[in-house]
Parts: structure tokens; sequence; C-alpha cells
């Protein structure tokens, strides 16, 4: 009988044992922390966009560990880390970059690098190894019509860039109906010009003028000359920094007036007003988003959907401390809201298996401090977030659309050219 | 004092001796000719004197005054000047022009300006009558007249001592006299010293030279008035009969 | 008609900023005619009169065309320094090396300039009128830039002719031993030469903020090399005032071919006036290789 009761309690024993440390496992199954990262660029052409990426990440990944905990899985909290890499802007920087951080630092929630072309370049190698993939730099259409099932795209795509615009204008005055396009000979631009014209062509407007210059072009006028014909209500169009300047300063060189002028990029930087004075007033422009962004909430009740990250004002405060005092521009608010998104779709999913994760975020639409959240769920290109338009008003920029968003009305029709040689303010009474 | 000094001057390209040890004195108002074969060094020397080269070994005064290793241009300002065997004129600008360049970088400059250096170039043109070409852009001179337009430069620079490169190979004996007589009036009116470099055209040297010096492989083999250093049974051995031959030509 | 204001509008901008364009290669065309060196860098030189103009505009209020003045003298040094410090050594080496060097000259002044002032575009408003001509209207500053063009492409033609200096460098240019054993000092007229082309293209960075006020940037000088090359072809590489007529036409034929362009349908001009411009350059140097005012 004794011997019996010795050989059960060793089988007990020796069953526990076996058992015991795969319950173990089983718990530590879940990591210590949830790493999300991906290379971003500190140097090189892109250096000044990737820093405000990093800050706005860095940002929330203290904000989620301070005020979440982290993730929460299967009923733990699972704190977040953020590693990352400089990519020099480099095509081929990034893709070793990447493949280091999937092999390597086994990272499963990858950010993509600052630019379409960058985010391009490592979408081969995140699709190799179905790890997730999370635009907020790259906003060209054709990342997405590649037919990779991991990339999601947190930013708006380039064809939704100057839909707002003409979104605004049917609202606020139909009868400007006459619409000229004149953007810049470049890959995203196109995507942008496309976008715009089918939207135009849907909110039934006339275009009235359509035309490209090409990169290297100093001078406008023969294009201007022949735009001043045309006799338009509102001129959209734009390319990048330098030709944005040249632009604006061109029009009113060649005493263009018009309603309304949206232009890609230019107006969006503090030396668009420095470089041009008072003649900048009331020129608009595209954003991703920008300060004072009305999202909330509160924005987000009326909506009927759920709001997910800081407000705001804890945005800002989280960032300026990352920054030690920069301020943040739409490439930092964009980089952390698709950080959020993550966070967010990992608790929805309630697992770190990138395929669940993925297949979770097609039911999500949620509100951030960014704007709304929602992806297509073949391409994952995003379809909710909009646009804001951003307008220079007595000297500041202000966000005049979408409504959810605006910080002050549209200043509409804009200044002329001698009320601005005057030094009038197109500020909104 | 004499004009120009060389003492031991030599110059070596790689293991050839270009110019072997070569003594050399030229004094004021003389009338020099060097002769010597292609290769016997005496274009080595020209350059060395005029300071396209630089002296391996040896020394160079002028008047005195050491220039072993002053650079070409500043030789030209001393009174040093020279014409090449092909001609190097400024091709692109007109022919007085190019000779109002040697009056204003001369033993003048500095002193004279533009409209002066005209009129110098202008004088030194007429006297080897080209004058008639004076607006004809330099490159369309017949080969000849590009000769004589480098003299007519060289002498703007209102030089102490003129090397001539005389390599009148393939030129007919009328133009070679023209030369000739007009070089012997210049010398006449100018009292300058002029060396004139020759390859073997006796011609030209007999009619012009007081005094010749001849070159062979580097060394110097003869330095003595004309018709005894033509005479020289070294200088005969040298050219074998090749003045004969000459002779008979002429 | 239309079409005829349309045109004429064009080519008076064209005019204009030709002027311009031939101010800017002028520089470029000197330094190879004198040194037989191809300054790569040189749309870096330009940007470095562009921010004089920027900085001396915001800082002190300095007109531009005053500036212009400064930013010659800048580049007089600029040419000095580099000439002594990198160029000197290499002009006997073979052509690469001049290449690279020039090469490296501009990256690295592109480099320090967004070091300095960082990579932000800028801008200024030189506001001082516009002329209205009926069938366009130029801005006065662009005007004050074509007329400074000219007053200088004048001023330097006159200095090659008339001064001992200019008559030098046509010698030098021509035939460098003949040059030397007439009593020119080459190696010193060189670096006169190399100074006095650095100057010309940092001045005409000045002018071109005229033309071009904002967008000013440490990368901004890349599109003005390729052109400048173009019209220096165009002109014939060696001869500055051949440049100059070369910039004229190219500016010309780049805004007044728009009108004419556009006349075609389902064509956009724009990207067609560089195309025909470049075309008219090829058409040109079957005609004359040796460009415009080139010497055979």
């Amino acid at each position: 009988m004794k011997g019996g009761k010795v050989k059960l309690v060793l089988i007990a024993l020796v069953t526990a044992c076996m058992v015991f440390p795969f319950s173990f496992s089983a718990m530590a199954a879940l990591p210590g922390k949830v790493v999300i990262g991906g290379p971003i660029s500190l140097s090189g052409k892109f250096a000044k966009e990737g820093q405000q990426s990093v800050w706005g990440i860095k940002a929330m990944e203290k904000w989620v560990n301070a005020t979440l905990g982290g993730v929460k899985i299967k009923g733990k909290k699972i704190p977040v880390a953020y590693k990352y890499y400089d990519d020099e802007s480099k095509k081929e920087v990034v893709t070793n970059l990447m493949e280091r951080l999937i092999t390597k630092d086994k990272v499963k929630f990858t950010l993509a690098p600052y630019s379409s072309g960058l985010t391009l370049a490592a979408a081969p190698i995140v699709e190799k190894y179905g790890v997730l993939y999370n635009s907020h730099g790259g906003a060209s259409n054709r990342i997405f019509e590649q037919g990779f099932s991991f990339i999601v795209q947190t930013l708006s795509p380039a064809s939704e860039y100057q839909t707002g615009p003409l979104e605004m204008i049917k609202k606020i005055d139909p009868s400007a109906k006459r619409v000229a396009f004149l953007f810049q000979d470049n890959e995203f631009a196109r995507a942008v010009a496309k976008g715009a014209e089918a939207k135009a062509k849907k909110l039934g407007f006339k275009v009235v003028f359509n035309r490209t210059y090409p990169k290297s072009a100093r001078d406008l006028t023969p294009v201007l000359t022949e735009l001043k014909n045309a006799k338009a209500d509102i001129l959209i169009g734009g390319g990048h920094f330098a030709d944005g300047q040249l632009l604006a300063k061109q029009l009113d060189d060649m005493g263009i007036n018009l309603k309304l002028v949206s232009i890609l990029v230019a107006p969006t930087l503090p030396n668009f007003y420095q470089a041009l004075g008072t003649m900048a007033e009331s020129y608009m422009a595209p954003g991703q988003w920008g300060i004072g962004a009305k999202y909330s909430p509160a924005a987000a009740k009326k909506e009927g959907i759920p709001y997910f990250g800081p407000t705001q004002k804890e945005f800002m405060k989280y960032f300026l401390k990352e920054s030690k005092g920069v301020k943040p521009d739409y490439h930092g608010a964009e980089a952390a809201a698709a950080f959020l998104a993550y966070v967010k779709a990992i608790d929805a999913a309630n697992s770190l298996d990138p395929k669940v994760v993925r297949k979770v975020m097609n039911k999500l639409h949620f509100m951030t401090f960014f704007g709304d959240w929602k992806i297509d769920p073949k391409t994952g290109m995003q379809i909710a977030h909009k646009m804001v338009v951003l307008q220079w008003q007595g000297k500041k920029l202000q966000i005049v659309w979408p409504p959810a968003a605006q910080t002050s009305k549209p200043f509409y029709p804009m200044l002329t050219i001698k009320q601005r040689k005057a030094g009038k303010l197109a500020i909104v009474k | 004092m004499s004009l120009l000094e060389l003492k031991g001057v030599t110059k070596r390209f790689g293991g050839l001796v270009a110019v072997d040890h070569v003594d050399l004195v030229i004094n004021e108002g003389e009338r020099l000719g060097i002769v010597g074969t292609n290769g016997s060094g005496k274009t080595t020397l020209y350059n060395l004197i005029s300071g396209v080269y630089t002296c391996d070994e040896g020394s160079i005064l002028l008047e005195g005054l050491d220039i072993t290793n002053m650079p070409a241009y500043k030789r030209a300002h001393l009174g040093l000047a020279r014409s090449f065997q092909i001609p190097r004129p400024f091709g692109q600008i007109t022919v007085r022009e190019n000779v109002a360049i040697g009056a204003l970088f001369g033993t003048l400059i500095g002193e004279i300006g533009e409209d002066e250096a005209l009129e110098i170039g202008e004088y030194y043109l007429e006297k080897v009558g080209l004058y008639p070409k004076r607006n004809e852009i330099a490159n369309a001179l017949t080969p000849i007249e590009k000769k004589l337009m480098e003299v007519a430069r060289a002498l703007s620079m209102k030089p102490r001592l003129v090397l001539l490169d005389e390599a009148m190979a393939g030129m007919n004996p009328k133009d070679i006299d023209r030369i000739v007589e007009i070089i012997n009036k210049i010398h006449e009116e100018e009292k300058i010293s002029i060396v004139s470099m020759v390859e073997h055209i006796m011609r030209a040297v007999v009619n012009f030279a007081e005094r010749v010096v001849v070159m062979n492989q580097g060394k110097k083999i003869a330095d003595a008035p004309t018709q005894e250093a033509l005479n020289d049974q070294k200088v005969i051995d040298v050219y074998l009969g090749r003045f004969a031959l000459e002779e008979q030509n002429a | 008609m239309e079409f005829l204001r349309m045109f004429s509008g064009d080519l008076i901008n064209g005019i204009i900023l030709g002027a311009v364009y031939g101010l800017m290669t002028m520089g470029l065309s000197l330094i190879f005619g004198v040194l037989k060196v191809v300054n790569v860098g040189h749309g870096a030189f330009i940007m470095v009169g562009a921010f004089i103009a920027y900085w001396m505009f915001t800082l002190f209020g300095l007109p531009p065309l005053l500036s212009a003045i400064l930013a010659l003298i800048v580049g007089i040094a600029l040419g000095f320094f580099f000439y002594y410090v990198v160029m000197k050594w290499l002009l006997e080496a073979p052509e690469l090396s001049t290449l690279l060097a020039t090469f490296a000259i501009g990256i690295f002044l592109a480099e320090v300039a967004k070091a300095v002032w960082g990579p932000d575009y800028r801008g200024y408003s030189w506001n001082v009128g516009s002329l209205n001509l009926g069938v366009t209207t130029i801005p006065m500053a662009k005007v004050y830039a074509l007329l400074s063009s000219i007053v200088i492409a004048v001023a330097l033609y006159l200095w090659f002719k008339k001064t001992r200096a200019g008559n030098a460098l046509r010698g030098v240019v021509e035939d460098k031993e003949g040059a030397r054993v007439c009593g020119i000092n080459v190696e010193g007229y060189y670096a006169l030469s190399f100074a006095i082309g650095i100057g010309l293209t940092v001045m005409s960075g000045v002018f071109i903020t005229l033309f071009v006020p904002v967008g000013i940037n440490p990368y901004m000088g890349e599109v003005y090399t390729i052109k400048a090359f173009v019209i220096a072809v165009l002109g014939g590489l060696a001869s500055p005032w051949g440049a100059f007529f070369g910039g004229f036409i190219f500016g010309l034929v780049e805004n007044g071919s728009y009108a004419i362009l556009g006349l075609i349908p389902g064509v956009e001009p724009f990207s067609l006036t560089q195309c025909l411009a470049f075309a008219i350059l090829l058409v040109l140097l079957l005609l004359k290789p040796e460009g415009l005012l080139g010497k055979k």
C-alpha cells in the first residue's frame, strides 16, 4: 500500500513538473514589452521630417505607458517600446534596417520611414516576413496599388490632398464653378492632381485650365499668362517648397487675382510668410493636421465614433517635452497617430499576431487628435482621415476646413493683390 | 660686361643629356648665329635661355644678374624676347593686337597703356612690312607672314636681346633673303643683340652672323667668327659634306 | 489678337530671363576659356550669391543692387582662395581631377551653407513697383536685373579689349607659351581669371534672386549648373560674351516658345519649351560645332 501511494505522489510530482513549466511558458508567451518600430530619417534630406516623427512617436510611447499602462492583452497590461534607427534618407539603408528590425529585433508592428519613396522601398520586406507596416509619411496612392496585404495607412493619401478646398467652395460659394489646376510635374503632384480632377468632376466644377510645369522651371510667367486669360475662380496646384513659393510670388507679379488659391506644401511653412510678407495673407494649403485642430472626444461623439489617445492639449504637452520646445507640425502628428493606431488595434484584437490585428483593423473607425482613422480592407489605404485646409489669417496659420477641425472660418474670397500690398490682413470677423 | 652669359648650363630629360655643360657669352649689339641639326640641343638651349625650361646645372647671368631660377615672364620684362620655330600667334585676335601685347608686357610693362602699345606695335609691323595686314585676324596670315609678325611682336617688347628661331626648312631662298634683310636692318637701327638659330641653311647664317656657335649632341663644338667656324674641321666632319650640298643648292 | 499679345508678352519675359541666364554663365565660360577647367560646382557659387542678397536685405535692408557689389568682392575672394588652395595644384593633372575638385567644392559649399543657415527655403520681397507694358506686367526688380546684366556684360567686354589684364587674358587663352615669353605671368593670370569667374558667378546669384526671390536654400544651385552648362556650350565654351548671347537665346526660346507650343493641341507646352531649347542647341551645334561665338 505504501509503495502505491509513493508511486502516485511521484507521478503527480512528475506530471506537475511537466505541466508547471508549460503554464509558465504560456504566461511567458506574452513578452515583457511590445516593440513598435521602424527606420526613420535623422540625417539626409528628410532629417527635419524624420526628427518630427521621432518626437511624435516618442511622445505617444510615453503617453500610452503613463496613461494606459501599455497595451492590454488577455487582461494583462504590457508596456510599449519604440525602436528606431537612422536610415539617412537612403533607400538601401531603409531596406537593411527593416530586415534588421524584423529579424533581429523581432518587431512585428513596424512603422514606415518618411516619404512615399522610402515607404515603398521597405514594403516588400514587410510583406515577405508577414509583419504589419503602418505608413505615416507615405501618401502616394501607388504604395497601396501594389497588392501588399500587410500595409496600412494613417495619413490621407495623395489623391485626397486637394479635395478639401473643392468641398469647401461647394459649400460656401456654389456660384464659383471655374477651377484651374496648375501642378508641378512630379509623381506625387500628379496623384494629387488626379484625385482633385476626379473630385471636381464629381462636384460639378468646370475645369478651365489644366497645366503642369517642370521641376526645373524658374520662371512661370508663360504659363501664368495663359492662366490669366482663363479667368478662373479658384486655383489648385503647386508641388514642393521652392516652386510653391515661386508660384505665389509670380501670381502676384502678374496681377492675377483669384477667389481662392490652394497650393501644396509651401504655404504650410513659416518661411512662406517670411518670404512674402503680407502678400501671403489668405493663401491656402492642404495639411494633414494643424495645431489647434478641433478633433476631440466631443467631436468624435458627434460623429458617433470612439475617441482614442491624448487630447490636443495632452499631445502638445507630451510632444513639447520630447522636442524640448519645438512645436509639432503635421509630420510629428501623423507619426504619433500611426503609433496610436497600432495600440488601439492591438487592444481591439486582444492579440499580438499581426494577421489577427490586420483583420481587426478592417472593422475599426475611431478618432484621434490627428483625425479619423479607417482603412480600406483590401488595400489598407486610409479612407476616413480628412486633410485640413490651412489658411494664413492675420500672420497666423488657421485651420479653416473641415468644420470638425476648424479653428477659424475661411476667409473668402481671397484678399486682392492691391489689398495685400496695402498691408490688409485676412482676419475673419 | 657681357649681355648674357651661360656657365656650364646643363639640361637632362630622363637619361638623355640635351644640353651638356655649355658655356656661352653674348655681347651687346652682337649678331650671333647658332647652328645645329635636330637633336643637337639648340632648341633646348633657347628654351633654357628664355626660361621655358630650368637648368639642372649651371647658371645664366643677364648683365651680371643671376636669372637662372627666374620665371620666363620676368626675363621678358628684363629684355629677353624670343620667337618660335613654328609661329605661335594669338590666332583669334588681330595682327596689331598681337604685336601690341608684346609691347604691353615687355620691358615697358606698367609704363605704357593700350594706345601706346598699339602705336609701338604698328611701328614694328611697318618695319617688317606687315603694316597693310594689321587689321587681319592673325590666323589668316601666310606662314612667312606669321613668322614676320612674331618678329615684330618680339621687337615690340623693346628687348635687349632677341632670340630668333629661323628654322626655315621648306622656305624658298627669296623668302629667306627677305627675312635676313629685315633682321639686318633692324639690327642696324635698334642696336640690340640678335641671336639667330638655324639648322644648316647657310644662306641665313653667312649673310647675317658675325659669330657662329655650332652645337652637336648637346655640346658646343665651335664658337668663332663665321667663316672660321664654318671651316673648322670638327664642324665639317659632323656635317660631312652637307655644307657642300647646300652650297650647290644656293 | 490674343495669341500675339501672349506671344509678345512671352518674348519680352524671355529677353529678361535670357539676360540673367547669360550673366550667370559668363563666369563659367571665362574659367573654362582661360584655365580649361570645367567648374562643376558652378551652381553652389550662385547659391552663395543668393544667400548674400537674402541676408543683406533681411538683416540690413540693403537693396540687392548694392549687395551685388559685395557679392562680386566675396566671389573674387573665394575664387582666389580656392585657386591657391585647390585648383593650382591640379592644373597639370588629368581633366578628371579638376572635375572632381570643383564637384567637391560645390558639395562642400552646399553642406557648409546647410550647416550654417539650415535647409529651409528662404525668400525676401524687394518691392520697387512694376512696369506695365500692356501685353505683360514686369516687376521693376526684373528690369533692374536685365539692365545690370547688360551693363556687366559690356563692362567685361571692354575690360577684355582695353585693359592690360584683359589683353593678357586674351593672350593666355590663345597660346599659353606664347603669352609666357611675351612677358605675361600666366600662372598669375590663371588665378585672376578663376577669381573673376567665381566673382561673376556669385554676383549673378544676387541677380537671380531679383528674378526668383524665393526658394533660396543650400541646394538651389543644381538647377542652374545644368542650365549654365547648356548655355555655355551653346555660346561657345570659352567665350564669355558667347555665353551671354547664348543665354539670351535660351531664355527667349524657353519663354517665347510657350505660346507657340500652346497652339499644338494635347501638348503640355511647358515641358516642351525645355525640349525645344535643347533641340535648338543641338541644331546650332550641328551647324556651328564651336558654338555661337566660339573659335574654331
